[in-house]
């Protein structure tokens, strides 16, 4: 297996990108209570545009063509090592709070018996998602392709499905308690999206067009993210801000004739997210180690790092509260700044002041 | 070594799934659970006291024939200090552990229902095995005596319940309510909660349960009810009217009036710091049956007099149930924080914490527009 000299296609890779940021707004609500569900429509679209805003630095490398690991060599291949390590850390860390968020959702919504289950859970999704990244980053892309259109459809059909249940007196005036929480909330949602990071460290082994995948990506989540609020706002009224998983409870109360509990199959749905999110996870921490140590067989440095997700995410569980505060904590929302924004931002700038000094230098 | 992992994960996985519900990974096993269908609240003094109906799954009608195979079901009752202690104690009756799941049905004894339905929401929407969609509904008395009727031997009794209730919220004579409704209405800074009211009776020998109205909250307790005319204007009002037919008296002929559909728009006015509700609601019905020796044709006059009375009674229905929920009991029943926060939030903002005293002093400008359609099958007025 050679996964680090392949190429992965743009359309497989944006559907991973789409899983991650998608499994981020259905397992874990991050609405503070005072924010009304009409709010959170806004608050929506002002995450998006946040993304868009934070994926600039991204859009040039890839416009550039310049490989993020290779600029940072440039400058310095000790930074190099020290950076990639650091993004390999931030990625392990990234995989066990989806682990961890997954078991809080599957432990605290659907069954809550007996501690057995949260270390089974975390064992399954750990082991499966080994096992994606065993297989390699393609075959995540060919599953992640496939599985973001049962996905998406589930979206679709969930909005569908909940349209009869449609009822506009549960609108609230919009910017009802101000713009602050709305701002907060919208900043809160865009620190968590991962996956310019994980866009900025990997874009250089995607083929095909890159920026336009990315802006696709982009309108498609604007658009999934709408069909998910609106029928929160409009069924679930002042209760949805109140509900720690919103999006499940109307998937239970979503029917059609006599197809009902359509809550399993969203669960499947969150379940294969979950699983190609954690798997590729996996893959870009053992690629950021790659440009840290000579690794001349991947199966243990995958293992080895499967093992850390696992017992951080074990951790995590039984501190689950400490969880919470942690990942909703401003430190959380500087560090996913600092490692989507501000590091690739500042070693394009370094670089390109660089390649403009070589140049003049050239030239003289 | 792909293709060992491979088969090993695999088999990991279905030996997964094999231990289905075995006590394997903490679960109890199916035949060790009480599958619970339907309960009842009821309290006497500080203690619960449930009814709670049970499906036996190990326990078959001799006449399957007539039940089609059905298994039957088991009343337990039970108490405890709170519902989740008189729940939990079926286990002490009865060995089995309680499965909520399956469960259709909650009714509530007027005794809770007056000290407060908020403290028995709680448990359900905490309980992460109760479903949201479950109905909820109001006993005129006890409980028991709802959840004990068997519906002349009806082999599945909650599931009569449950067609009562979506029958009667077709023919628009109650609200259907369930968990997740009662919970966001319990959410709203002003909205009370109502509750379809029901009633066991005597039929000869046989027990039987009827529609008796709408029960109306105030802060999360009863304090009166609608009767089924208010309701249809509850109904009407908050555009939730489904169809249903009306009796009426036009120069002493009876007249059965079938109404098809409404649309109520609802807008707030503030005057005089008076809160003016202006309701325009229109209604489509068809005549169903007219009294009298057989004659098809409905001449223009006879039209506009049916019009009329069906306005009349519509209006009587809005005007009765805004009146006894807003000056009578000074109950958000029919959402109108809801609406006028949408319409004057400044107003709301500031008056939201003392409402009751907005309601009372509310008015409301009501407008009904009937429609008359097909009239006879052979298209005399249309």
């Amino acid at each position: 297996m050679q996964m680090t000299q392949k190429k992965i296609g743009a359309g497989q890779f944006f559907s991973i990108l789409l899983l991650c940021r998608l499994l981020v707004n259905l397992t874990f609500n991050s609405n503070d209570s005072s924010l009304s569900s009409c709010d959170k429509i806004i608050s929506d679209i002002l995450t998006v545009a946040f993304i868009f805003v934070m994926s600039i630095p991204v859009f040039i490398y890839m416009k550039k063509g310049w490989d993020f690991s290779d600029c940072i060599r440039s400058i310095s291949p000790k930074l190099n090592k020290a950076v990639c390590f650091f993004y390999s850390l931030y990625f392990i860390i990234l995989a066990s709070i989806t682990v961890t968020r997954f078991q809080l959702f599957t432990t605290s919504t659907l069954v809550s018996e007996g501690n057995v289950t949260n270390v089974l859970y975390i064992a399954l999704l750990v082991l499966s998602a080994l096992y994606g990244a065993y297989l390699g980053f393609q075959a995540i892309g060919r599953a992640a392709f496939i599985f973001a259109i049962v996905v998406i459809s589930a979206i679709f059909f969930l909005f569908l499905t909940s349209a009869k249940n449609f009822d506009f007196v549960n609108i609230t005036p919009f910017f009802y308690n101000g713009t602050k929480n709305i701002l907060q909330n919208a900043v809160k949602n865009a620190a968590s999206t991962t996956e310019i990071a994980m866009l900025t460290m990997f874009h250089s082994r995607v083929s095909g067009n890159k920026v336009k995948g990315q802006a696709i990506t982009i309108l498609i989540f604007l658009i999934l993210e709408l069909l998910l609020s609106v029928p929160s706002c409009l069924v679930l009224g002042d209760l949805a801000p109140k509900l720690f998983f919103p999006e499940y409870v109307l998937a239970t109360m979503a029917s059609l004739d006599m197809l009902k509990s359509l809550d399993a199959f969203i669960n499947a749905c969150w379940v294969l997210a979950a699983t190609i999110k954690t798997a590729f996870m996996i893959i870009l921490s053992h690629f950021c180690i790659g440009n840290v140590f000579k690794i001349k067989k991947n199966l243990p440095w995958l293992v080895g790092i499967a093992l850390v997700v696992f017992s951080i995410s074990l951790v995590f569980s039984k501190y689950i509260s400490t969880f919470i505060l942690i990942i909703g904590s401003f430190n959380f929302i500087i560090a996913s700044f600092v490692f989507s924004v501000a590091i690739p931002l500042i070693v394009l700038i370094v670089h390109a002041l660089k390649e403009r000094k070589n140049k003049k230098e050239g030239l003289l | 070594m792909k293709k060992i992992f491979s088969v090993f994960l695999s088999l990991v996985i279905v030996m997964l799934c094999f231990c289905g519900c075995s006590k394997s990974i903490g679960k109890t096993d199916l035949n060790r659970r009480k599958i619970i269908v339907a309960i009842g609240i009821d309290v006497e003094g500080d203690i619960y006291k449930l009814t709670v109906r049970s499906y036996d799954p190990t326990m078959k009608l001799a006449d399957s024939a007539d039940s089609g195979g059905e298994s039957k079901t088991i009343i337990y009752h039970i108490e405890g200090e709170t519902i989740a202690k008189a729940i939990s104690n079926i286990m002490l009756q009865t060995g089995d552990e309680p499965a909520y799941v399956q469960n259709n049905i909650i009714i509530i004894g007027k005794e809770v229902a007056q000290r407060g339905i908020d403290k028995v929401i709680d448990f359900f929407v905490r309980e992460k095995r109760t479903r949201y969609s479950t109905m909820i509904a109001l006993s005129n008395d006890k409980a028991s005596d709802i959840i004990e009727c068997d519906f002349m031997g009806n082999s599945m009794p909650q599931k009569e319940l449950e067609e009562l209730i979506n029958s009667g919220a077709l023919s628009g004579e109650v609200e259907k309510m369930n968990i997740l409704l009662v919970a966001k209405y319990m959410s709203e800074p002003t909205t009370d909660v109502v509750l379809p009211m029901l009633e066991a009776f005597s039929d000869g020998e046989n027990k039987n349960v009827r529609i008796a109205g709408t029960g109306i909250f105030k802060e999360c307790k009863l304090v009166g009810h609608f009767d089924i005319d208010e309701t249809r204007g509850m109904l009407i009002f908050s555009d939730k009217f489904n169809s249903g037919s009306i009796s009426l008296d036009v120069d002493g002929v009876k007249i059965t009036a079938n109404i098809k559909k409404t649309s109520s728009k609802i807008k707030t006015e503030i005057k005089d710091g008076r809160v003016i509700f202006e309701v325009k609601t229109d209604v489509k019905c068809e005549i169903d049956e007219i009294e009298r020796n057989f004659n098809m044709a409905v001449d223009e006059g006879e039209v506009e007099k049916i019009k009329k009375e069906v306005a009349e009674k519509i209006y009587a229905s809005i005007k009765g149930a805004f009146d006894k929920s807003t000056v009578e009991y000074q109950s958000d029943a029919l959402r109108l924080g809801k609406r006028l926060q949408f319409q004057n939030k400044e107003f709301f903002r500031n008056h939201y914490e003392d409402f009751s005293s907005v309601l009372s002093n509310a008015k409301l400008d009501l407008r009904v527009n009937v429609e008359l359609n097909k009239i006879d099958a052979k298209g005399m007025i249309n």
